[in-house]
């Protein structure tokens, strides 16, 4: 199975995270990368849990798929409010401890690190699919 | 995440190991304000062991240090490597903080 619903619960993010980590462990990715993976499931989950049902309980389905072999793609689907991470203003990333915000950090780190983005909004639920390459850009001939 | 604390001289040791996510990073959090309440302000953070850290990890970690800052304290990390690296890189942290290649190093270069 590679599509796993539950609500949108900071209780659920274990769940996710065991869900997506066993596939990348098979997919023989570096250490680093699978982490870097999973922080953008993170950032985004935690995202959907804070704020895409202000009304009060609602799912959250995390799902994967390969792209020819040469990415792998996460997508998470909610049926909450609408929000278009890639329309998120950028952080205020001030070098200065005392103007520094503390927060605002999760939407841009999941950008920076994905190779490529899709939004969608469609029949009330929001999609975002996130793919990252799997060949390492210096092995590319 | 595991999270080993111990006083060397004047400076309270943070060791972490594992995960610093947005499950375990109110418990650091906490710790560290525990120490600042005690009176200490000087803390290394050696983050050697330490594996993945998300947005929640840095919004605990700026926290502490705008406390820290407030009461002239100091905040230092060693060992670090890694995603955990590219993280603060990316968040723009990396040269906020003093960075020492050990723990001894992070404990004798004082201000």
């Amino acid at each position: 199975m590679n599509r796993l619903r539950l609500p949108a619960a900071m209780e659920s993010l274990e769940a996710f995270r065991s869900f997506l980590e066993q596939e990348l462990e098979q997919l023989g990715l570096a250490l680093d990368r699978r982490l870097e993976i999973e922080l953008v499931l993170e950032e985004l989950l935690t995202n959907i849990i804070c704020y895409a049902y202000p009304w009060g309980q609602g799912e959250v389905e995390v799902s994967y798929f390969l792209e020819g072999h040469l990415r792998f793609c996460l997508s998470l689907k909610d049926w909450g409010r609408s929000f278009n991470p890639l329309e998120a203003g950028p952080p205020d990333l001030a070098p200065d401890l005392d103007r520094r915000p503390i927060g605002g950090l999760g939407v841009y780190l999941a950008r920076q690190l994905a190779d490529k983005i899709e939004y969608q909004y469609e029949a009330g639920a929001n999609q975002v699919t996130l793919c990252f390459d799997l060949t390492p850009p210096a092995a590319v001939s | 995440m595991e999270l080993i604390t111990e006083k060397q001289g004047d400076v309270v040791v943070f060791k972490l190991k594992g995960r610093l996510d947005a499950m375990s990073a109110p418990e650091f959090e906490q710790k560290c304000l525990e120490w600042l309440e005690a009176g200490e302000s000087c803390f290394a953070v050696d983050l050697g062991e330490l594996e993945y850290i998300s947005s929640a990890g840095i919004r605990s970690i700026l926290i502490v240090a705008k406390q820290l800052k407030s009461q002239d304290g100091r905040l230092a990390f060693s060992r670090i490597s890694g995603m955990v690296e590219k993280v603060f890189n990316i968040a723009g942290i990396y040269s906020m903080f003093p960075m020492y290649a050990s723990l001894d190093e992070a404990l004798t270069h004082k201000p």
